[in-house]
């Protein structure tokens, strides 16, 4: 289905695990060549070029800390050369930091958050452009939430105002970027299970369980066709702008 | 055994380019009042009215099984005469009720694939539209059926997502789209600088009923070139 991303180089922020290893993985194996961003985990994310590697597909790994902007361009810049361009970039990297009670968060952890999920986001996106530009595929696929949507719960309002900045600057990009030649879309992942949810107290999983229609948490690999479809221009050609919620029906219930 | 695929309005523009998409992967059964003459000898065609209840029964009477269901059947009324309430009802009948007449009827053959359902929404979900108000006011509930079609469907393993097209070449917007101080208009404001092809949504609704979409129920997909965020 995702035919036209064979040879294609794409760099994924994040990648050492979870979801972005998912759709790192999901590239290769699709035939593209991928450069795998890490923070802390470096051995994870060599495993993972390791394996793509000794299944004839093509990756490299390039650390760099997303909580410092200017390290986000790097990393783009890195991957550029290493791959001979950019045609996709993933800005998959972000976190939550912490949960935390709305009147007892402070400048200090804003700060940390927007950081990771805002600014360093829009750095290696800017970044990306040169080179995207002068790709026939142009492609830049956000990682939104559906906290971005729907606010998160009572104790995450700073990661869901981060994500809601990523759903609207993925429109206002889209736009931007159109005359390029570069589409800009973003997945929204509903309650993935993940190390992301390792520190979320059980009845919270429980609780949003019980609001997903199809009766399961996500995993890793349900959002991995997302990407692919957003970043194929001959899948997803005339889509940009875009929000695809991908939560197994949870918020509408 | 083929798994089978069933495109209303399969005859022409989107519908059409659906099933073409979807013929790779799928047994596919067009079913519309009508078909373009250049229609592929490889497709399957019925002759259905998707608003008559018992032609839609007989239609799908020999289908135990189906894997994806395409909503694409769908009517606009120009000129302003959609204002007449017997058009309203007619736009709305085609448009809205028909989706759920037909989903209804295929819901337990959906069931045992396992299928999905895409339905066509549209940019005129969101905008108003000052000619074709029974239009926009169809495309609307489509949005709301397909969350509550969703919702009602997941527990037997169904999902359901539309898509809303923008301004596609087809015959439904050729008034707007070959009327040049209109074309001028939309293009301005049509971030992608071209108007969309059946092709561009056909791959997408291909996308929404694949395997790789698997975990996505209730979404609303504009493929639209960026026009309605702009």
């Amino acid at each position: 289905m995702f035919n036209d991303l064979t040879g294609k180089a794409v760099l994924v922020t994040g990648a050492s695990r979870g979801i972005g290893a998912a759709i790192a993985n999901g590239f290769a194996e699709a035939g593209a060549h991928v450069a795998i961003h890490y923070n802390a985990s470096r051995e994870p994310a060599e495993k993972l070029a390791e394996s793509i590697n000794q299944s004839g597909g093509k990756a490299v790994t390039i650390g760099g800390d997303f909580s410092r902007s200017p390290e986000a361009r790097k990393t783009v810049e890195e991957a550029a050369t290493r791959l001979g361009g950019l045609d996709v970039l993933v800005n998959n990297a972000g976190a939550m930091v912490d949960r935390r009670d709305f009147v007892d968060i402070d400048d200090e952890l804003l700060d940390a958050v927007n950081d990771l999920n805002i600014k360093s986001l829009v750095a290696a996106s800017q970044a990306a452009v040169p080179h995207l530009e002068k790709s026939a595929n142009g492609a830049i696929v956000n990682l939104g939430s559906i906290a971005g949507a729907n606010g998160g719960g009572a104790s995450v309002a700073h990661y869901a105002a981060a994500k809601g900045y990523v759903h609207t600057v993925t429109r206002s990009m889209a736009m931007a970027l159109a005359g390029k030649g570069i589409r800009v879309n973003a997945i929204a992942p509903g309650v993935i299970n993940t190390d992301f949810h390792a520190a979320t107290p059980p009845e919270i999983l429980n609780n949003l369980k019980s609001m997903i229609v199809m009766g399961r948490l996500g995993d890793a690999e349900d959002c991995v066709g997302s990407a692919l479809f957003l970043s194929s221009r001959k899948a997803s050609g005339y889509i940009t702008g875009q929000v695809l919620h991908i939560n197994g029906g949870q918020y509408m219930a | 055994m083929t798994s089978v695929a069933i495109v209303t309005g399969g005859g022409s523009g989107i519908g059409l380019a659906a099933a073409q998409y979807l013929s790779q992967t799928h047994r596919v059964i067009c079913c519309g009042l009508d078909h373009i003459d250049e229609f592929p000898d490889d497709l399957e065609f019925r002759e259905l009215d998707v608003t008559d209840e018992n032609a839609v029964t007989a239609c799908f009477s020999d289908i135990s099984e189906c894997s994806a269901l395409v909503n694409c059947a769908g009517m606009i009324v120009q000129d302003r005469q959609e204002f007449e309430i017997q058009n309203f009802r007619k736009v709305i009948d085609v448009n809205l009720n028909a989706v759920h007449l037909v989903t209804n009827s295929l819901v337990d053959a959906l069931a045992v694939a396992g299928g999905s359902v895409v339905n066509i929404a549209s940019m005129y979900s969101v905008f108003g539209s000052p000619n074709t108000p029974a239009y926009s006011a169809s495309k609307g509930g489509i949005v709301s059926l397909t969350r509550s079609h969703a919702v009602a469907f997941a527990g037997r393993g169904v999902r359901v997502n539309a898509v809303a097209p923008g301004w596609i070449d087809t015959r439904l917007a050729s008034n707007a789209i070959h009327n040049e101080e209109r074309r001028n208009r939309i293009m301005e404001r049509l971030p992608m600088r071209r108007f969309g092809e059946p092709a561009d949504v056909g791959s997408v609704i291909a996308f929404l009923v694949s395997e790789e979409a698997r975990y996505i129920t209730g979404a609303v997909l504009p493929v639209d070139g960026g026009y309605s965020i702009a």
